[in-house]
């Protein structure tokens, strides 16, 4: 009988055990001469389908703001429509959040908080793709390298990545225009984390006979089959391969054997609670329920507490698009989930010593964004529809802590120009708007990294 | 009224134009260039034309080349109290494949990432083995395994033609290369890896059958197979 998951993923062949794992951590002196913070690792968090800043990132106080007054300031909170325990602001030192802002709040102490952003799309793949890349897309095709691939490609352009994982994408779409085999995303997800879960904790072989896993694998060093593909031809055997399809399918093969060697999947057996490290995990994010927001966070603590990935980007959140009543249940609540997810994730980030000194959140800048928001008035249906007004959160290396840049408008929530400098609301012609381009070049500058593929310059009020 | 409606009728069928006879298009098959035509026997080799890059098969094609080649998928059976059961497996990691679920996407990504490599790994493990093992019980139609060496204990190295006779076929099952028998070349690192495989089994009576199971998870692996 195939009584529970974790049977069947064995019956695949899939599952299995290795060694402990142990952090690798490389400095490069390369890297700090090419101006690149070489310690700093990112972490991206997606909310997808479009959150409703007003219950996270861009709050109104309900008292200035009343459903009644909502032909004058075009904004309508409609908290009396959701659960009590959505219905109060969360307020720490000189920063508010809305009711679904769960344990992120926490870190108003090393969060920065971003609003009034414009997406200029309402299109939800093009929004997305937009904060995933900094660049606009064409049409609905995404242009340009996701962030974590740009990171990835600078990095290996400098020197080797040590990471096995260098550019890990759970659960979200991942762009690679570079020219760097190592900074090519590696895909986990669909749904859960299954793949990364269970794809690298056993070799070729556990579908053999162990008679047959017994040879193939060898006794010492690389196995016969990786001797095999090494002896491979260099040359394309094709000819006409302009995009190497034979190197990278050798390539990714060597890093399957890497990764088996490694026993990386050991990081990431969430469900195993039986071992007192998933078992840690699964109380904090409760992890061990796949496809969740915990899940997404913890596969990021993993891969940055491991030294396993550079970039780590994950859908922290699905199913936000709320455009009928729904918005009243499912939108506070999904919100809440995940947020009380990164700020775990940022508790374990600042809780969790970083070799170089200091903890791991010193080297870690962290960016929380969603395509676009919602509309700040309940439309006929009870829900929200599309907004170009955004925001975003970031916290970490290189962000100024304890800060809010930028606002939307009293009126309507519109998006506002801010002083690049200073942050503050700025209406003359020096403002700047401030989209995606900006945040993900503040981000990448802010470790030294090159904006050039983006055609700008981060802003001096996102970087610390 | 009735009248009025076979009227219509009739003058429906009086201006509908005469049905035409569809005419098939002629068969497109200049992509085979060097092949013979319908029912020769040259095969497709040589050098692709120009401006067509190499690309990896679909799961739906890799699928279909499974069956081709194997007799069927990648699948995982046993029997349960409750009878037996089968499990097909690449549907159900089809979209960590890059089969779009036509909701959030509906373009199917040919990426060469790590979890193809690791897919391809266990589907050819999976797959090899049950037909090595089906050939060797069987005999009588073989799949993949068409030269066994003698039963009366013949080494690889007493029986070099009939391994090489096998590497052969495999290369033209898998990879659709025809090897002439004297070219020792096309199967020079297949014939390494099964002697390889062969002399590290500690199990004499089953090192045959390894190492055809090697050299066809080599095979199967290979960019030879996925790409094209």
């Amino acid at each position: 009988m195939l009584s529970n998951r974790r049977s069947f993923l064995r019956s695949l062949g899939l599952l299995g055990a290795g060694a402990a794992l142990s952090p690798l951590w490389v400095p490069s002196r390369a890297l700090a001469q090419a101006g690149i913070d070489p310690h700093r690792r990112f972490v991206f968090a997606y909310f997808e389908g479009a959150w409703d800043i007003q219950l996270g990132p861009d709050p109104r106080d309900p008292a200035l703001f009343p459903d009644s007054a909502r032909d004058t300031t075009r904004i309508e909170l409609g908290w009396s429509r959701l659960a009590p325990s959505y219905r109060s602001l969360v307020t720490r030192s000189n920063m508010s959040f809305g009711p679904a802002i769960g344990r992120t709040a926490e870190h108003h102490d090393v969060l920065c908080a971003v609003r009034g952003m414009t997406m200029e799309t309402l299109t939800h793949p093009v929004g997305a793709r937009y904060f995933l890349t900094g660049k606009t897309p064409a049409g609905l095709n995404a242009r340009g390298s996701s962030a974590g691939s740009t990171v990835v490609d600078q990095l290996a352009a400098v020197g080797p990545v040590t990471e096995p994982i260098p550019n890990l994408h759970v659960d979200t779409e991942a762009y690679y225009e570079g020219s760097q085999a190592a900074a090519r995303p590696y895909h986990a997800g669909a749904g859960s984390v299954y793949a990364l879960v269970n794809a690298f904790t056993s070799g070729i072989g556990d579908a053999l006979p162990d008679l047959v896993l017994a040879t193939l694998r060898g006794t010492a060093g690389a196995s016969l089959l990786d001797a095999y593909r090494a002896s491979a031809p260099t040359c394309d055997p094709a000819g006409l391969s302009a995009r190497g399809a034979h190197r990278e399918l050798r390539d990714a093969q060597a890093k399957v054997s890497e990764m088996l060697r490694g026993s990386l999947g050991q990081a990431f057996d969430f469900q195993n609670v039986a071992r007192p490290e998933m078992a840690a995990l699964n109380a904090r994010y409760g992890s061990a329920r796949l496809g969740s927001s915990g899940t997404a966070a913890a596969v990021a603590y993993q891969a940055l507490r491991y030294g396993i990935s550079r970039a780590v980007t994950v859908r922290l959140q699905r199913d936000l698009d709320t455009h009928t009543a729904r918005w009243a249940t499912d939108q506070p609540a999904l919100l809440n989930e995940a947020f009380d997810a990164l700020g775990t994730l940022l508790t374990d980030l600042r809780t969790t010593a970083h070799p170089a000194g200091g903890t791991l959140l010193d080297h870690t800048t962290v960016l929380a964004f969603s395509e676009f928001s919602r509309t700040p008035y309940l439309n006929a249906a009870g829900g929200r529809d599309h907004s170009l007004t955004n925001a975003c959160l970031l916290a970490g290396a290189g962000v100024p802590r304890g800060r809010v840049v930028g606002a939307s408008s009293d009126i309507g929530m519109e998006p506002q120009p801010i002083d690049p400098v200073t942050g503050a609301v700025r209406l003359d012609a020096a403002g700047r708007m401030v989209r995606p381009t900006e945040v993900l070049a503040s981000v990448l500058q802010s470790a030294g990294y090159d904006t050039d593929a983006l055609r700008a310059v981060g802003m001096p009020c996102l970087m610390a | 009224m009735k009248t009025f409606a076979c009227l219509s009728l009739c003058l429906a069928a009086c201006t509908t134009p005469a049905p035409v006879a569809p005419v098939e298009p002629p068969a497109v098959d200049t992509h085979w260039s060097g092949a013979a035509g319908a029912g020769g026997s040259s095969l497709p080799v040589g050098p692709r034309p120009l401006g067509r890059t190499t690309r990896r098969m679909s799961v739906e094609q890799l699928d279909r080349s499974f069956e081709a080649a194997f007799g069927g998928g990648w699948y995982v059976d046993g029997t349960t109290d409750a009878g037996y059961y089968r499990i097909d497996i690449t549907p159900f990691v089809a979209p960590l494949l890059g089969q779009p679920d036509y909701l959030t996407g509906f373009r199917e990504s040919a990426d060469l990432s790590t979890t193809f490599a690791k897919y391809l790994d266990n589907a050819a493990s999976n797959l090899c083995t049950r037909v090595v093992i089906a050939d060797f019980a069987a005999g009588a139609t073989p799949t993949l395994v068409v030269s066994r060496l003698p039963a009366d204990g013949g080494t690889p190295e007493q029986q070099t033609e009939a391994i090489r006779a096998g590497l052969r076929h495999l290369r033209l099952l898998l990879h659709g290369v025809y090897v002439a028998p004297g070219d020792v070349e096309q199967t020079a690192r297949l014939e390494a890896l099964f002697r390889e495989t062969y002399a590290a089994n500690p199990l004499p009576p089953y090192a045959e059958a390894v190492a055809w199971i090697a050299v066809c998870v080599a095979a199967t692996t290979d960019p030879e197979f996925s790409l094209y």
